[in-house]
């Protein structure tokens, strides 16, 4: 009997934690579709009159939502190719090559783990600036893929210690080249390393502020964790539109968690205990 | 095999390009900070570049009351979400794998914060704790209470408020690498414990929570680093006002570089917050070193 209330207990107290941490979302999404006015004049948790989509319009149309999220694809997109590339490469060359000083290299790699972005964004900026790159999308994507570079070859240089020798052996006595043996053994074996590792940083960079509000300079080139900023100034006093921008910019992570949450789930955790 | 693995020519084409993308925009500017700390400079042209020894770390140590109220704002936040934080979330990890039904239910509602940007959640905060039509004191009038509160534009509860939505977006993501570290637990050990008699209450201390102590010791660390980094949630909700009173040295450092044209200050300040946050990791890890645990 006892046991029984302890357990209801805990249950109810479980499920208002729940709500409590989904209120903040409800009353977003419920503003989304509400006029200025009734979102004065409304109580906070009463349902629109109308589910109109006029405040998304003017997110789309005004607030150029549409074209900050395309921004961002295009350039977490292009940075997670490379850094599965490059990563790939040198974790490689780091861990199945034999040569003298690699033990430094991979040390110098893995201080950037723990050095944060601050630390680099003023000269970072200055360097992008005498490239002459302001006014393209690289100014981010360059950036990006350094700062990607030493989780992922910590994480694959892991998985591709543990290939056991034999097996390139192998590949080698069938008169492979390292090339071959690297794109046709290495690759496919460490095939869970590189989800976690895409997963990892197409989540870290599709946020990326620190970086992005300061080398970005040109409106039509934000993302849109800086996009969405203006909207701060822009609909100061339209908390609709405001609501649709934040909830729009939401979904296509939404929708990702809901196909892929158990890899998502994985791969953060084992990105945290690396 | 071993001269095709020991070939430079190898090395080189593997190495080379990763490298190189590390060396420009990872190692030169780490080295080109330190050295701007030492320097005066308006970020527009070399010519202007001034050398003055360690004047900015001189300044910043002793004349600028800013960059305390920063450090002390960071260190309030830190502890306020650890105090917050770390028995919450250890706490929701064993309640979840003990006995509450509908354990990804719970998962996926604690971890739906977590997939938002700063900026999401700073533009929903702002708005949560806007003065006259916020949630928050929406619901104190709705209760009766005369109660109303300025969260963001009173220096009192700034940094409180801005604490809160910091909680609630990182809780999911460390109830997760909890709750990995309660499952990795071997259940013939709560088994055996059951035999010898022992309460859920007792299993839970005496077994449980000394195996998680390398999964709360990895919260611990990610909490206190994030907590000195972060930046984009105080960017969008307060940008360091009221008049400088949740100022962090992100903050400050972004201002002074950015804003005041002041390249060199901000770089002195982009230094003491490196180093910051290495003494604290090693701090953390001093105070609480990792147990190999084997099972």
């Amino acid at each position: 009997m006892n046991l029984k209330w302890s357990r209801i207990a805990i249950n109810s107290v479980m499920i208002i934690l729940s709500i409590i941490m989904m209120i903040p979302l409800i009353w977003v999404i419920l503003m989304s579709f509400k006029s200025t006015q009734e979102i004065i004049l409304t109580s906070a948790f009463a349902l629109p009159k109308t589910f109109g989509f006029q405040n998304y319009v003017e997110a789309w149309v005004k607030g150029m939502i549409g074209e900050y999220f395309f921004n961002s694809v295009y350039v977490t997109s292009v940075t997670t190719l490379f850094v599965i590339v490059l990563g790939t490469l040198l974790a490689y060359a780091l861990s199945r090559l034999r040569w003298k000083s690699k033990n430094i290299f991979f040390t110098i790699i893995l201080l950037g783990l723990m050095i944060p972005i601050h630390a680099r964004v003023i000269p970072v900026f200055i360097i992008i600036k005498n490239m002459g790159l302001l006014n393209s999308s690289l100014c981010l994507i360059l950036p990006y893929i350094a700062s990607g570079l030493p989780m992922a070859v910590y994480i694959f240089r892991n998985f591709m210690i543990g290939i056991p020798k034999e097996m390139e052996e192998a590949a080698f006595i069938d008169g492979c080249s390292v090339f071959r043996s690297f794109a046709s053994v290495i690759l496919p074996t460490i095939r869970p390393a590189i989800i976690t590792v895409v997963i990892l940083t197409f989540m870290q960079f599709w946020n990326e502020f620190v970086l992005a509000s300061t080398v970005v300079q040109r409106k039509s080139l934000n993302t849109l964790p800086i996009g969405l900023q203006n909207f701060q100034s822009e609909f100061s006093v339209d908390w609709g539109a405001m609501s649709a921008g934040i909830v729009v910019s939401v979904i296509p992570v939404l929708i990702a968690y809901t196909i892929f949450n158990d890899l998502i789930e994985k791969s953060v955790v084992s990105g945290a205990l690396k | 095999m071993e001269r095709m693995l020991s070939n430079k020519k190898y090395v080189l084409f593997f190495m080379l390009p990763g490298m190189l993308f590390y060396l420009v925009f990872y190692l030169i500017p780490i080295l080109a900070t330190v050295q701007l700390s030492f320097t005066q400079w308006d970020g527009i042209s070399f010519e202007n570049l001034k050398n003055i020894g360690t004047r900015n770390y001189f300044e910043l140590f002793t004349n600028d009351p800013v960059f305390w109220t920063g450090i002390k704002n960071t260190f309030v936040i830190l502890l306020l979400q650890l105090a917050v934080q770390i028995p919450l979330t250890t706490i929701l990890a064993l309640v979840l794998d003990s006995c509450v039904k509908g354990v990804k239910a719970y998962k996926t509602t604690f971890f739906i914060p977590v997939l938002f940007s700063a900026t999401a959640v700073g533009l929903l905060w702002s708005r949560l704790y806007d003065v006259d039509y916020g949630l928050i004191n929406r619901i104190f009038s709705s209760l009766g209470t005369g109660y109303m509160q300025k969260w963001l534009s009173s220096s009192k509860t700034v940094v409180l408020a801005l604490t809160a939505p910091m909680i609630w977006r990182s809780m999911g993501y460390y109830l997760l690498i909890l709750y990995a570290g309660v499952k990795s637990i071997p259940k013939s050990y709560y088994e055996a414990a059951l035999i010898d008699g022992c309460s859920a209450w007792q299993s839970a201390m005496k077994i449980t929570l000394p195996l998680m102590r390398n999964a709360i010791n990895v919260v611990v660390t990610l909490t206190a680093v994030a907590a000195l980094r972060e930046y984009p949630l105080i960017y969008v909700m307060t940008n360091g006002g009221p008049f400088n009173s949740s100022s962090t040295p992100a903050i400050q450092m972004y201002i002074e570089s950015f804003l005041k044209m002041r390249f060199g200050y901000g770089s002195s300040i982009a230094v003491v917050l490196v180093i910051e946050c290495l003494l604290i990791s090693a701090l953390i890890h001093k105070l609480f070193p990792d147990k190999d645990i084997q099972y």
